[in-house]
């Protein structure tokens, strides 16, 4: 009861202060106002006229190769890539015509030039986004064995969603590209070797079927061309299936995560406000218990934290339509955010011995570990993120944070959740454990 | 323990390191009593007090309030003691209404009883027409008024004041000093620390004397001032006094102490009238210029020179 009672306190006095307000409002609706100006709204409604952003880029082909040249190429057939190989005449010349294609279209305009240092100049003057320049070996890497290529990208630093999206697609692209070389050249490599005949009927045959195997590895399916991003109709669909609503969706999540543990701290604060003022000891030198008392200042806290979490999901829901899973599995998730912000806020403040010290710790130590945690969200538009960046995110709580939240976002359940959920009970224990000791040892 | 006693402290040790904030103090006070520690700043008042609050632990001995100990049953102790801290711990952004709301929610009072105890303490410190404004805005003396209402909300048998009276207007420390006698006569036992010397000899039934963590004289009013015996305190203003003065002075007969503080001159003396005139003539002969006497009856400021060789506001 009298954990209540603190609680209530608490709750009553800040509701007289301008700053619960600013964490449980303001913060998070500015922050879904902030991505709706940079981004505009995906909303789903049918009244939305949302379009992805257009990258301009411009692609210098320096391939040297030629496809007809080499013995016993055959091109894949038209109904895999949905692309006219008469038209290509190397592989740089092919992944050109396959960024003009038609899917590509909404995403980017794309021009050609001869020189690598007039196309970085352009991109310099911001002329264009983007400037790709594929080398000479290109055609020869992709069709023999041996060597590497690389294919360089040179872009404007201040953007980055449209050259991320962009370079996302080349990504998997070259991968398809990669991938139906390895297949092709391990199958026939493994005919040869039990002793089938290769012709050209056979080389072809392979050809197809791994060039048709990488575009489906890519998310196409036969006859449907590479289909890398699909963009389907926003107002022909309920669902929020689009990469800049996922990509949205992530960024808001992290930041959500973010300010969350700042609340979090910044409200176990209030203990080191009540020992300056004299309040806290005179509290223990009531018959309340020290349990009592911390508890009641961390119920206070959650209900600020669930408020500011409610408000941020609501709004990017609304202005959104970011899907954040199905409700059990996002309360549990919002529930692993929300206890671990507020028993990261205890500990943080068992190990400070003022007020003053608590904005360069908190500062710091949040930042710090939140770009570590969050660092799965601020990679996202690089492709082919390697498993050490999951990793290690998960060396500090707001890791698992985003984890339990990716896991709700992508559709997981309650069961799948539950791991993650179970490691932020884990460091949450251990965090209130530390904090309590702490807190406790500085009264009798 | 005598079943009389409300508070038993013995042999009681806090230390900070290399200091010794309480070195060994023992002392009992009676129910329904006031007894007063009584010392400068620094002798050790405030960290007996916090030991007594249960809010720090004495790293040897044991005390006991109502028979608990502090060390073995703090929760009991706290639920007998209403304490009253040095500083204002109030919350300035809630009501003087609200305030004891939640103070008294703490000491357990709930309901029906918590308001009209609620009301009755606002009456007592004379509140009630302010009880719904914000402490934020009330005035020293009203914060003061309020952070000791506080601690009778709940009735307890002990009272801890810990320098009430500190940094306030002349009004507000009748009105509380009024305060502390009116609960006393309803039977509470209050343990009172000072180092106002006016505020002990008032107040108090028993006084103990701390300096440097010890207590050094302890007794009623009357028993501490005997210590001294019927010495008058004289304190004269010279323009330049000098370390020699002191040696001189304190070989003149009846005269016990001789102490120099800036310009001050304090003379202990068994009879005033004789010893004074003396005095003015060793003071012309030597060539310093008196520029004020002051003459006291002996009281507690005097015992603690005495004992100590320092004022109390040293």
């Amino acid at each position: 009861m009298k954990l209540l009672d603190i609680a209530l306190k608490d709750l009553l006095q800040s509701s007289r202060t301008l700053s619960i307000y600013i964490f449980m409002f303001v913060i998070p609706i500015g922050v879904t106002l902030l991505f709706f100006f940079m981004f505009g709204s995906v909303t789903g409604n049918g009244d939305s006229n949302f379009e992805l952003p257009q990258t301009s880029i411009v692609i210098v082909n320096l391939d040297q190769g030629q496809l007809n040249d080499l013995p016993g190429f055959v091109p894949p057939s038209q109904d895999v890539l949905g692309l006219n190989p008469d038209s290509a005449s190397n592989m740089g010349q092919w992944l050109i015509t396959l960024l003009e294609s038609e899917p590509f279209q909404d995403l980017m305009i794309v021009s050609e030039e001869r020189s690598t240092a007039v196309a970085k100049s352009m991109v310099d003057q911001s002329e264009v986004d983007l400037a790709i320049i594929i080398p000479e070996n290109f055609t020869d890497v992709l069709t023999q064995s041996g060597d590497q290529a690389t294919v360089e990208i040179y872009q404007d630093p201040a953007l980055t969603f449209g050259p991320a999206i962009v370079e996302s697609i080349l990504g998997q692209i070259l991968d398809a590209f990669s991938a139906a070389k390895i297949t092709s050249l391990v199958t026939l490599e493994q005919l040869a070797t039990a002793g089938v005949p290769i012709d050209g009927a056979v080389v072809e045959a392979v050809i197809n079927e791994a060039t048709a195997m990488a575009a489906n590895r890519t998310g196409a399916g036969s006859g449907a061309g590479f289909g890398l991003v699909e963009i389907e109709s926003i107002s022909d669909s309920d669902e929020p299936d689009n990469i800049i609503t996922e990509i949205v969706g992530s960024i808001l999540g992290g930041m959500m995560i973010f300010f969350a543990f700042f609340t979090g701290s910044a409200g176990m604060e209030t203990i080191l406000t009540e020992e300056e003022r004299g309040t806290l000891p005179r509290l223990f030198t009531t018959p309340t218990t020290h349990r009592e008392i911390l508890s009641g200042k961390g119920v206070a806290v959650i209900v600020t934290v669930t408020v500011q979490v409610a408000v941020l999901m609501f709004f990017g829901r609304l202005v959104f339509n970011i899907d954040w899973g199905s409700t059990p599995t996002t309360l549990l998730a919002a529930a692993g955010i929300i206890i671990m912000s507020v028993s990261t806020g205890l500990f943080l403040v068992s190990w400070l011995t003022n007020t003053r010290q608590s904005g360069i710790v908190f500062g710091g130590v949040l930042t710090l570990t939140g770009m570590i945690g969050l660092i799965g969200v601020f990679t996202a538009g690089a492709p082919n993120q390697p498993e050490a960046i999951q990793t290690i995110s998960l060396l500090v709580p707001q890791g698992w944070a985003i984890h339990g939240l990716v896991i709700s976002m992508d559709g997981g359940n309650v069961i799948d959740l539950l791991p993650i959920f179970g490691g932020l009970m884990v460091w949450s224990f251990v965090f209130s454990f530390i904090g309590q000791r702490r807190m406790r040892s500085r009264f009798a | 323990m005598s079943p009389s006693e409300a508070i038993t402290v013995t042999d009681l040790y806090k230390h900070f390191g290399d200091t010794k904030a309480v070195d060994g103090i023992s002392f009992s006070v009676q129910q329904g009593e006031i007894f007063s520690l009584l010392g400068p700043n620094g002798a050790g008042k405030s960290t007996a007090i916090s030991i007594l609050s249960c809010l720090q632990q004495p790293n040897r001995g044991d005390a006991s309030i109502m028979g608990r100990s502090v060390l073995q049953d703090p929760q009991a102790v706290k639920s007998f003691i209403g304490v009253v801290p040095q500083e204002i711990a109030l919350y300035e952004d809630l009501s003087a209404r609200e305030n004891l709301s939640f103070w008294g929610k703490m000491y357990g009072l709930r309901g029906q009883l918590l308001r009209s105890r609620v009301d009755e303490v606002l009456i007592l410190i004379g509140l009630t027409d302010r009880q719904k404004d914000r402490v934020g805005k009330f005035s020293s003396g009203m914060k003061r008024r309020l952070n000791i209402g506080i601690a009778f909300l709940h009735q307890p048998e002990v009272i801890i004041m810990d320098e009430p009276t500190v940094g306030i207007d002349p009004q507000s420390r009748r009105h509380i000093l009024e305060g502390v006698k009116s609960m006393n006569e309803e039977g509470v036992t209050v343990l009172y620390t000072t180092h106002y010397m006016e505020e002990a000899q008032e107040l108090s039934d028993h006084i103990a004397i701390m300096d440097f963590g010890k207590i050094i004289a302890s007794g009623t009013h009357d028993e501490l001032v005997k210590l001294v015996g019927e010495q008058d305190r004289i304190d004269i203003g010279l323009s330049s006094p000098e370390a020699s003065v002191a040696d001189k002075w304190g070989d003149l007969e009846g005269v016990s102490q001789v102490t120099i503080n800036e310009d001050t001159v304090t003379v202990l003396a068994e009879d005033s009238n004789l010893t004074l005139p003396r005095l003015f003539e060793m003071a012309a002969s030597a060539g310093l210029r008196i520029n004020s006497v002051e003459i006291q009856e002996p009281n507690l400021e005097t015992v603690f020179l005495h004992l100590t060789g320092r004022g109390l506001r040293d």
